[in-house]
C-alpha cells in the first residue's frame, strides 16, 4: 500500500481527468491514526498550556462578570434607552453565526459528498458546539431577572398555568437556537464514537479507557455497527441540514419581525445565514491554520482544503456585500422615510466607523480570494478571517446599535457606549470559546479518522486503477 | 440590627463618609456616645426605619387628631388602635382635605389626598373659584415633606454651632426657648436686632412681623426676594401708590404681548396666567383664539408657546415697548395704515434681524390698534421698575389697566421701613446688628455675589436660622433651627385673585419643626403663640366679623371663602410716566465684551431651595431638556462669535467676578444674550442636591458671584470668553448641536410628529392635519381576514350586552405649555424613581411621561414645539406581540396593561415601541433613592434607614417596580379601577365622564389633556378625538394610538408667517375634504379616498407625494 504522494504537491491544482488527492504524503492508515491520536496523548506542549492559561484566566474573569451582573443589574452595561439591546446581543449573535460552519461542513457537505470535509468537520463541528455554548451564554443573562429566564421555556408555568407567548421570535430563538444546539452535538458526538473506540483502545492507562470505553458506547467496529452508523450519521445530517440554515433565519426575525427601521426588512433571513456561514468559515480558518501547523497535521487538513473554504468564504462573502447593496435600495426604493434615515444613518452618522470597519472587512477584503496566490497562502488567509471576524462582529454591531439608536423618534435618540463589563464578557467569551476548545484538542481526536481512511481508500483506488 | 450596632459599624468604617457618622463628628464625640447609649434610639431599627414605631404612633394619631380639627370629617381619637372603628374611616382609603399654601413665590390652592394619616398625593382643588392647576413646585412638595435631609429635633440635631470651637452641638427645643428668651428680654428697643424675611404673601406672617416691629421698634427688617428683586415694588408704588403684585386676566385677553415676561413659565402668576391663556386656545371656539406676542432675550416657556416670537436682547426691550407706543398712538389717533416694509414678499423667519424687528413692531401695533382695550401689554420684573411703569402706562392708555392687567396689595407692602438685603449687610459689618434672625430662604447661596453676606453672619454675636434645611446660611448661624414643611404646619395665603387661603397640616411635624409664624409670635411676645389661633385672627379681620366655629371649619373644609378676599388695587395712576426715548436695535453681532446675562429661576429648583427634591432636579427642563445641570444657554450664532461649542466652557466676568458654565446651544435667543439659571451649586443642600463636607456631589454651577444687588435679574455688558475643556451636559433629549444629518432629520420628522398649522390653515382646510402626516396604510379592507382589536371588543360587548369602557386620551398641543406638572404629577402618583445624574446621562431616566421639545427653523429665528409624551395604548401594540412571557397584553378596557411580575426584562417591548415610553429598572432605583447602586448600594444601614423616611411618600395603589422590569405610563390603572369600584358601589352604574381623572390630567394648568371613555360619544375625549384636527402620531404604523394629539393651532398673523406656514398655506389649504370621522378607528372607504387624493396636486411635498403613490398603486 504505497502512496506516492510527495508531501510538497499543490493539490490544489486539478488535474484533468484525475482527482487530487485529499491526504499528502506517503501517508498510511496508520500513519493517520497515529498522527491523530498522538496529539491528545503526548504532553501538551508549552504554547497549549499557556493558551489554556490565558483562556481559562479570562473565562474565570467572565463568570465574576456575570456574577457582578447579577447581583448588580443589568445597568452595568452600556444598555440604555433607546438601545435596549446593546453588545450582549451582539455577541449572541455573532456566535451563532461562528456555529453554522461546523454542522454546514458536516451535514450538508456531507450530504453532498463533498469528501474534502472529512479532515476538517471534526474540528468545526467542536467549534459550532463551542461557538452555540459561548451564544447561550448571552440570552440568559441578558434578560433583566436572569433568575427567571427560565420561564421562556416552553411548559406551562406553575404557579400561572401560563405557556409563554408564541407570537415572540424571542421564543422561537429559544427553540431554534436549543435545537440547533442539541442536533449539532448529538451529531459531533455520533460521528466521533468510532474515534473514541480508537482512543479507548490506544489508552495505556485504566482511567482514560474508562473514560473513552464509556464515550465509545461499547464500539467494536463490527459490520453491523458500521452499517448502523451509517445509517444513523446520514439520517442525523439530513436532519441538521434544514436547520443550519433555520437558526439564523429565526435569529435574524429577532430583527426583522420587529417594526424598528433597519430591522424591518425581509432580507435579513438570507443575508444572515449567508453571513453565518461566511463567519464560521473565517473562524474555522482562523484556528484551523495554526492548528494544523502546531499539530502537525498539515498533511490531512491540505492546501486544498484551505483553497476550498477560501472560496466558500469568497462566494458568501459577496453575498453578504448584495445584501448590503440591497438594503440601500430598498430602502431608496421603499420611500419611507424613517427607513431611508436609518440607512443613511448608518453610513454617514455617528457610528459611520463602525459601518466602514464592517464593509471593509466583510466585502472588500474578501475580494482578494479572487486571486489563487491568497487562497493558497495560509498567513494570508489566516488575516483575512481575522479581518472577517471583526467585519462580522461590527455587522451585528451595525445592525443591533446603530438601527435602535435613532429609530422613530428623534426626541429618544441616544449614542451608545459600551462600559468595561460589556468589554469583559466579550473578551471573556472567548476565553470560553478557546478553553472548550483547547480542551478538545487535547481530549478528543481532532481529525475524523475513520472517513479520512475511507478518503485515502478511495485515492488509493483511483491511484491503482490509473495504472491499469 | 439594632441601631447600636448600625451605628458602631459606621463609625468603624473607614474610607468614604457616611451621613451620620460625619455629622456625628460635626457634633463632637461626647453627644455622640450619648446617643449610642441611649436605650432606645429614636431613628433605627423599627418599621418605618426613619421614624420609630413610637414615633408612628405619634404621627398616626396626631393625623387623626388634626381630622378632628381640621378637616371636621373625623371625631378626635386617642392613639389606640380602634376597637370601633369611627365613622367614615376606613382604613387604607384614600381621602382628600383642602390646603392653601405659599412656595417659591406662588399660591397654591390644592387638594391633598391622603391614605391612612399619610399626605401622598397633590391635587388641584377643583372647587376653588379660581379654578386653577398645579405646577411642578407643588407636584413636587409631597417629596420634599418625607426628605430625611431636612431639618430636624427629633434625634436632638437641633443644632446649636459654637464658633470658637468650630463645631456643632445637638441640642433641643427647651435650651432653644431659654436662649431666645434671654436674647429677647436683652434686646431692649431692638436697636441691635435684625430679621431677613422673604417677600410673602402670607397676611399672618405679616401681622407677625408687624408685631415683632412693634415689640422692637428699633430692630432693622430686611425684606429679600432671592430671584427677582424689587422691581415691580418700586414701579407698583410710584405708579399706583403701593406695592403690589400683578395678576393677568388673559382670559379676556385677545392680544397678549409679553416682554421678557415668562408668564406662563417661571412668574408667579404662572398658574393663573396659564388657566386664562389656555381658554383661549381653541381654535374652533367662536371667539376665535387669543394671540400671545412675546419678545424676549432668552427662550422661554412662553415664548415656545408665541404666536409669533421676536428675539430681542433685553437692554432693547423698553425702547421697543416706547416706539410700540408711538406707533400705536399714531394708529389709534388715525395715522396711516402703512407697513413699513412694503409688499410681504419675504416670509417673516427670512428677514434680517433689523427689518424683523421693523415687520414685528409694525404687525403688532396694528393689532394692539384695533383692539386696545383687549391687549395687555406685560413687561417683566427683570426688565427692571421703569420699564413695568411703562407698561402699565401703556395698559392703562390701551384701556386694559384694572381689567385685563390687575394689581393686588402686597401684604408685607404693610411693613414699613424695610432695609434691603445689602444694607442689612453693611449695617452687620459695621457691628450694629448683634441679633439676627434670619425666616428661610437660605440668604448666603441666594444673596448676589457683590454682597457678602456669609461674612457678615460671622460679625453678629447671636444669630438665629429657622428654616427647612440646615442648609448654607443654617451651618454659619449660631442655632438652626427646624421650619416645618408647608403639607405639616399652619400658614396663610392670598392667592393671585384675591383668595384668602389657609394652610392647613396634613401631618404632624414629621421631624419636629416649628410653624414660622408661631416662631415670629414667640418672637413678638405674643400671648397666643398658637399657630391656628393666630390664622383665625388674621381671617376675622379680613371677614371684618369673627367668623364662627363653623365658618372657620368650613373655610378649613373647603379651602376657600367667597368672602374672604383681598380687593385689587383702584387702577389709578400717579405720576407722569417715563420717557424712553431710544430705538430699538436688535442685531445679530455679537459683541463678546458685553454679552447680556440673563438670570433665570431655575425650573426645577427656583433659586435652590428644592435642590434637594431629586423629582425637581431631575425634571427636564422645559426648552433645554437638562436635568441635574445648569448651563449658559445661548444661540449657536453667539457660540460661533465666541469660538465655543456646546459642552465647551465660556467664562463670564462682572466686576472680577468670574463664573465659568458650560454652554447649551440653543437656537432662537438674541444675539450676545445668555440665559443662566439659579439654584445651582448648593454646597449643603442635602443628599441628593449635593453636600461638600459628606462628600455627596455638588450638581451644577452657582451663578451668584456674577449676580450683582443692582442687577439681580439681567446683567449688561458682561464679559464672555471661551475655555477650552469640555463637560458633558446631562440632557434627556439631544440638543441643536448634534450632527447635522441628524439635526436635519429631526427637524424634518418632527412636522409630521407634532403638526401644527395656522388658525387661517384651519379655517381654509379643517383636514390640514391628516396632510401633514404619512399615508396611513390601510388594513383590513374588505375581505380581508383581520379584524381590528376594536371591532373584535364591540362585538364582544355587543353579544354580552355588557359595554366596557374604551379609555383614551386627547392631548391639546395648542394649550400646552410644556410646564412639567405632568411630569411630576405623574411621577408622585406611580411611584417612578429618580436615578441621579450618572444615569441621566446614560439615557435610563425613567419618567413615564415627557415632554418632547424639537427645535424647527434656523440658528437666529428658531421655534420650538413641545409634546407630552407618554404611553399611547396603541390597539394593536407593537409591544405586546414580541413579548415572550406576556407580561404586557391589553385589557379589553384598551389599556396596554404590564403584569410586572411576569416580566422577565427582555426588553424587547421597548426596542420595538415606536415611541420609546417604556422605560427599563437598570437597577433597583427604588431601594436606593440617590445613594448608589450595586456594590454601593448598601453604603450603610442607618443611612438606608433614613431613606426609608422617602419611602412614605409611596403611592400604595401602585407597585413598587423592582429591577429588571419593563414599566410605562398605565393610563393611571389604579384611578381607572378605584372609579369603577366607586360606581360599582352607587348601584352598577355607568361610568361617567370625569369619574377617571388621570394624574398628568388633574396637574395640567392649562386643561391641555382630556382623559376617558371613546366608546361613549358625549364624553370630552371622545368628541376631542373627532376634532378634525386631531391626529395620532405615528399612525402610519397601523398601531392605532388610544392617545390622540390636537394639532398645534397657532394664530399667526398672516405677515409675521414663517416660510413654512406660508407654503402649508399655498399647498394644503386646497387638500381634499374626506371626511375625519373615520380617522384613527375605522379605514377610509377606499374609494372617495383614492378620489380624493387624485384630484389634488400633491406635487409639493414629500409626503403628499408619497400619498399619491400609494394611491396609485391601489388603484392598479
Amino acid at each position: 500500500m504505497s502512496l506516492a504522494i510527495p508531501n510538497g504537491l499543490d493539490n490544489s491544482v486539478e488535474q484533468p481527468g484525475q482527482r487530487a488527492p485529499l491526504v499528502l504524503g506517503d501517508t498510511t492508515y496508520h500513519d493517520i491514526t497515529e498522527s491523530v491520536c498522538q496529539v491528545a496523548e503526548r504532553k501538551p506542549s508549552t504554547g497549549w498550556v499557556i493558551g489554556f492559561l490565558i483562556s481559562f484566566a479570562l473565562l474565570q474573569w467572565m463568570t465574576v462578570c456575570i456574577l457582578y451582573l447579577i447581583y448588580t443589574g443589568v445597568g452595568v452595561w452600556g444598555n440604555r434607552a433607546p438601545i435596549f439591546w446593546g453588545w450582549p446581543i451582539v455577541n449572541f449573535v455573532f456566535w451563532v453565526g461562528i456555529g453554522h460552519a461546523g454542522t454546514l461542513i458536516s451535514a450538508i457537505l456531507f450530504l453532498f459528498r463533498q469528501e474534502w470535509r472529512t479532515s476538517i468537520n471534526r474540528a468545526a463541528e467542536a467549534m459550532t458546539i463551542f461557538a452555540v455554548a459561548c451564544a447561550g451564554t448571552f440570552p440568559g443573562i441578558h434578560v433583566g431577572r436572569a433568575w427567571l429566564a427560565y420561564w421562556l421555556a416552553p411548559y406551562p408555568s406553575l404557579n400561572l398555568w401560563m405557556w409563554p407567548q408564541f407570537r415572540s421570535p424571542l421564543l422561537w430563538d429559544v427553540f431554534a437556537v436549543s435545537t440547533y444546539g442539541t442536533v449539532s452535538l448529538l451529531f459531533w458526538y455520533m460521528g466521533m464514537v468510532p474515534d473514541l473506540a480508537t482512543f479507548r483502545d490506544r489508552s495505556k492507562n485504566k482511567f482514560r479507557r474508562m473514560a473513552y470505553g464509556i464515550l465509545s458506547l461499547g464500539w467494536s467496529g463490527s459490520s453491523r455497527h458500521w452499517m448502523r452508523y451509517e445509517k444513523a450519521y446520514a439520517l442525523l445530517a439530513a436532519f441538521a441540514a434544514p436547520l443550519v440554515l433555520s437558526v439564523h433565519t429565526i435569529v435574524s426575525f429577532d430583527f426583522a419581525v420587529s417594526q424598528v427601521p433597519g430591522w424591518h426588512t425581509t432580507i435579513f433571513p438570507p443575508y444572515f445565514v449567508a453571513g453565518a456561514i461566511f463567519s464560521g468559515f473565517a473562524m474555522v480558518l482562523t484556528l484551523m491554520i495554526p492548528a494544523r501547523k502546531m499539530l502537525g497535521l498539515e498533511h490531512l487538513i491540505t492546501i486544498r482544503h484551505l483553497d476550498n473554504m477560501c472560496k466558500i468564504i469568497l462566494a458568501t462573502g459577496s453575498i453578504v456585500g448584495l445584501a448590503y447593496g440591497t438594503e440601500f435600495f430598498i430602502a431608496w426604493y421603499g420611500q419611507v422615510q424613517e427607513e431611508q434615515f436609518a440607512f443613511m444613518n448608518r453610513a454617514f452618522g455617528p457610528y459611520w466607523w463602525a459601518y466602514w470597519t464592517m464593509i471593509s472587512c466583510n466585502v472588500i477584503s474578501p475580494q482578494l480570494f479572487w486571486i489563487k496566490k491568497f487562497r493558497t497562502t495560509p498567513w494570508i488567509i489566516v488575516i483575512v478571517s481575522i479581518f472577517v471576524n471583526i467585519g462580522m462582529w461590527f455587522e451585528r454591531f451595525v445592525i443591533v446599535i446603530t438601527s435602535l439608536s435613532r429609530d422613530y423618534l428623534p426626541s429618544a435618540w441616544a449614542y451608545f457606549s459600551p462600559t468595561w463589563v460589556d468589554w469583559s464578557m466579550l473578551i471573556g467569551s472567548f476565553g470560553l470559546f478557546f478553553t472548550l476548545f483547547l480542551l478538545f484538542c487535547r481530549l478528543m481526536p481532532v481529525i475524523n479518522m475513520a472517513e479520512t481512511k475511507s478518503t485515502l481508500a478511495k485515492q488509493y483506488h483511483m491511484s491503482h486503477s490509473d495504472k491499469h | 440590627m439594632t441601631s447600636n450596632e448600625s451605628a458602631s459599624s459606621s463609625t468603624t468604617k473607614s474610607g468614604k463618609p457616611s451621613y451620620w457618622r460625619s455629622l456625628s463628628e460635626l457634633r463632637g464625640s461626647e453627644a455622640f456616645d450619648q446617643y449610642l447609649d441611649r436605650e432606645f434610639p429614636v431613628a433605627a431599627s423599627e418599621f418605618p426605619e426613619g421614624v420609630s414605631r413610637r414615633r408612628w404612633m405619634q404621627l398616626m394619631g396626631a393625623s387623626l387628631a388634626f381630622a378632628g380639627v381640621a378637616g371636621c370629617r373625623y371625631p378626635e381619637e386617642t392613639i389606640e388602635p380602634f376597637v370601633i372603628r369611627p365613622e367614615g374611616r376606613i382604613p387604607g382609603e384614600s381621602y382628600q382635605r383642602a390646603t392653601n399654601f405659599e412656595l417659591a413665590g406662588r399660591v397654591y390652592n390644592l387638594l391633598i389626598s391622603c391614605v391612612d394619616g399619610r399626605p401622598l398625593k397633590i391635587e388641584p382643588n377643583t372647587e376653588h373659584p379660581s379654578g386653577v392647576g398645579t405646577d411642578s413646585f407643588s407636584q413636587a412638595s409631597i417629596l420634599g415633606l418625607y426628605d430625611p435631609d431636612r431639618s430636624r429635633d427629633d434625634e436632638g440635631f437641633l443644632l446649636r454651632n459654637v464658633k470658637e470651637e468650630n463645631r456643632s452641638y445637638a441640642s433641643d427645643w427647651p435650651e432653644f426657648n431659654d436662649y431666645l428668651s434671654a436674647l429677647l428680654e436683652n434686646a431692649g428697643d431692638g436697636s441691635a436686632m435684625a430679621l431677613v424675611f422673604e417677600s410673602t404673601r402670607s397676611p399672618s406672617t405679616v401681622r407677625m412681623l408687624s408685631a415683632v416691629k412693634n415689640r422692637f421698634p428699633a430692630a432693622t427688617l430686611c425684606r429679600y426676594d432671592s430671584v427677582n428683586g424689587d422691581a415691580m415694588r418700586q414701579a407698583t408704588t410710584k405708579v399706583l401708590g403701593t406695592a403690589a403684585r400683578q395678576a393677568l386676566d388673559l382670559a379676556n385677553a385677545e392680544i397678549v404681548v409679553a416682554l421678557q415676561a415668562d408668564i406662563l413659565g417661571n412668574d408667579s402668576g404662572m398658574l393663573n396666567n396659564a388657566a386664562g391663556y389656555a381658554k383661549r386656545r381653541n381654535p374652533l371656539a367662536e371667539d376665535g383664539m387669543n394671540r400671545l406676542y412675546v419678545v424676549e432675550g432668552g427662550f422661554t416657556s412662553t415664548g415656545a408657546s408665541a404666536d409669533s416670537r421676536l428675539a430681542l436682547a433685553p437692554s432693547q426691550i423698553p425702547a421697543f415697548l416706547a416706539k410700540l407706543g408711538r406707533k400705536v398712538e399714531e394708529l389709534v389717533a388715525g395715522g396711516a395704515h402703512q407697513h413699513s416694509d412694503g409688499e410681504a414678499s419675504q416670509a417673516y423667519d427670512e428677514l434680517p434681524a433689523g427689518q424683523r424687528l421693523e415687520r414685528f413692531i409694525d404687525v403688532l401695533a396694528h393689532d394692539i390698534a384695533e383692539k386696545p382695550s383687549q391687549t395687555v401689554i406685560v413687561v417683566g420684573e427683570q426688565i427692571g421698575a421703569e420699564g413695568i411703569e411703562a407698561g402699565i402706562r401703556m395698559n392703562q392708555k390701551l384701556g386694559s389697566l384694572g381689567t385685563l392687567q390687575n394689581f393686588y396689595p402686597l401684604p408685607d407692602g404693610e411693613i414699613e421701613g424695610t432695609v434691603s438685603l445689602g444694607e442689612l449687610t453693611a449695617k452687620m459689618n459695621a457691628g450694629e446688628i448683634q441679633n439676627l434672625l434670619i425666616l428661610d430662604g437660605n440668604p448666603v447661596v441666594t444673596a448676589p455675589g457683590d454682597i457678602d453676606f456669609a461674612a457678615a453672619i460671622g460679625k453678629v454675636a447671636d444669630s438665629v436660622y429657622a428654616g427647612l434645611y440646615n442648609d448654607e446660611t443654617g451651618a454659619l448661624c449660631r442655632w438652626s433651627i427646624p421650619l416645618t414643611h408647608p403639607l405639616e404646619g399652619w400658614s396663610d395665603s392670598v392667592n393671585d385673585n384675591g383668595f384668602y387661603g389657609v394652610g392647613q397640616p396634613q401631618i404632624l411635624p414629621l421631624l419636629g419643626g416649628k410653624d414660622l409664624i408661631e416662631i415670629l409670635a414667640i418672637v413678638a411676645g405674643e400671648s397666643q403663640t398658637d399657630p391656628q389661633a393666630i390664622l383665625r385672627r388674621t381671617a376675622d379681620t379680613l371677614a371684618g366679623e369673627g367668623l364662627s366655629d363653623r365658618e372657620w371649619r368650613q373655610l378649613l373644609h373647603d379651602g376657600f371663602a367667597t368672602n374672604l378676599n383681598v380687593d385689587a388695587v383702584a387702577p389709578e395712576l400717579k405720576g407722569d410716566g417715563v420717557q424712553i426715548a431710544d430705538e430699538p436695535v436688535a442685531s445679530s453681532e455679537v459683541n463678546i465684551d458685553s454679552t447680556e446675562i440673563i438670570f433665570a429661576p431655575a425650573d426645577g429648583l427656583y433659586d435652590g431651595r428644592f435642590a434637594n427634591n431629586g423629582w425637581l432636579q431631575e425634571m427636564p427642563q422645559s426648552l433645554t431638556k437638562l436635568s441635574w445641570d445648569n448651563a449658559a444657554v445661548m444661540s449657536p450664532l453667539t457660540a460661533k462669535a465666541l469660538e465655543i461649542e456646546h459642552g465647551q466652557f465660556v467664562v463670564l466676568t462682572v466686576n472680577e467676578n468670574k463664573v465659568a458654565l458650560p454652554v447649551y446651544e440653543m437656537p432662537g435667543c438674541a444675539a450676545g444674550v445668555i440665559t443662566t439659571t439659579l439654584g445651582y451649586g448648593r454646597t449643603r443642600a442635602g443628599m441628593v442636591g449635593g453636600h461638600e463636607i459628606e462628600g455627596v456631589e455638588i450638581i451644577g454651577t452657582d451663578i451668584s458671584p456674577i449676580r450683582t444687588a443692582e442687577t439681580p435679574a439681567i446683567a449688561y455688558g458682561v464679559k464672555a470668553r471661551r475655555r477650552l475643556d469640555r463637560y458633558k451636559l446631562s440632557t434627556t433629549q439631544d440638543h441643536w448641536a448634534i450632527d447635522e444629518g441628524g439635526r436635519e432629520e429631526t427637524e424634518t420628522r418632527s412636522f409630521s410628529l407634532v403638526r401644527e398649522g395656522t388658525a387661517v390653515l384651519l379655517a381654509k382646510n379643517k383636514d390640514f392635519v391628516e396632510a401633514k402626516g404619512p399615508h396611513v396604510p390601510h388594513v383590513g379592507a374588505d375581505g380581508s381576514p383581520w379584524k381590528e382589536p376594536i371591532n373584535a371588543i364591540e362585538e364582544k360587548n355587543a353579544a354580552e350586552g355588557n359595554p366596557v369602557p374604551q379609555w383614551g386620551m386627547s392631548i391639546d398641543l395648542s394649550k400646552c405649555t410644556g410646564c412639567n406638572a405632568c411630569v411630576v404629577a405623574c411621577q408622585s402618583e406611580n411611584n417612578v424613581p429618580i436615578v441621579g445624574r450618572e444615569q441621566v446621562l446614560n439615557s435610563r431616566e425613567m419618567h413615564w411621561l415627557r415632554v418632547d421639545r424639537y427645535f424647527q427653523g434656523d440658528e437666529e429665528n428658531a421655534e420650538i414645539v413641545q409634546q407630552p409624551v407618554a404611553c399611547m395604548h396603541c390597539e394593536t401594540a407593537p409591544c405586546e406581540q414580541v413579548c415572550p412571557v406576556a407580561a404586557t397584553v391589553h385589557t379589553d378596557e384598551g389599556i396596554n396593561a404590564m403584569a410586572y411580575n411576569r416580566c422577565i426584562g427582555t426588553r424587547y417591548c421597548a426596542n420595538n415601541c415606536p415611541f420609546k415610553v417604556r422605560r427599563f429598572n437598570y437597577f433597583n432605583y427604588n431601594e436606593e433613592i440617590g445613594t448608589g447602586y450595586g456594590w454601593n448600594a448598601f453604603p450603610s444601614n442607618i443611612e438606608n434607614a433614613n431613606r426609608k423616611l422617602q419611602a412614605l411618600v409611596m403611592n400604595p395603589e401602585v407597585t413598587v417596580r423592582g429591577r429588571g422590569v419593563m414599566e410605562k405610563c398605565t393610563y393611571c390603572v389604579q384611578r381607572v379601577e378605584s372609579a369603577k369600584i366607586t360606581a360599582r358601589k352607587e348601584g352598577g352604574r355607568e361610568i361617567r365622564d370625569g369619574d377617571v381623572v388621570t394624574a398628568c390630567q388633574s396637574a395640567c394648568p392649562t386643561k391641555a389633556i382630556e382623559f376617558g371613555n371613546i366608546a361613549d360619544s358625549q364624553s370630552a375625549v371622545a368628541k376631542s378625538h373627532k376634532l378634525p384636527h386631531s391626529y395620532g402620531m405615528l399612525s402610519q404604523l397601523n398601531v392605532k394610538p388610544r392617545t390622540e394629539y390636537l394639532a398645534r393651532i397657532r394664530n399667526t398673523p398672516s405677515r409675521l408667517m414663517t416660510r413654512k406656514q406660508i407654503e402649508d398655506l399655498e399647498t394644503l389649504q386646497s387638500h381634499g375634504d374626506h371626511g375625519h370621522d373615520d380617522h384613527g378607528h375605522d379605514d377610509h372607504q377606499d374609494a372617495t379616498h383614492a378620489d380624493n387624493h387624485a384630484d389634488h396636486d400633491h406635487a409639493e411635498t414629500r409626503e403628499a407625494k408619497v400619498t399619491t403613490e400609494a394611491t396609485a398603486s391601489e388603484e392598479n
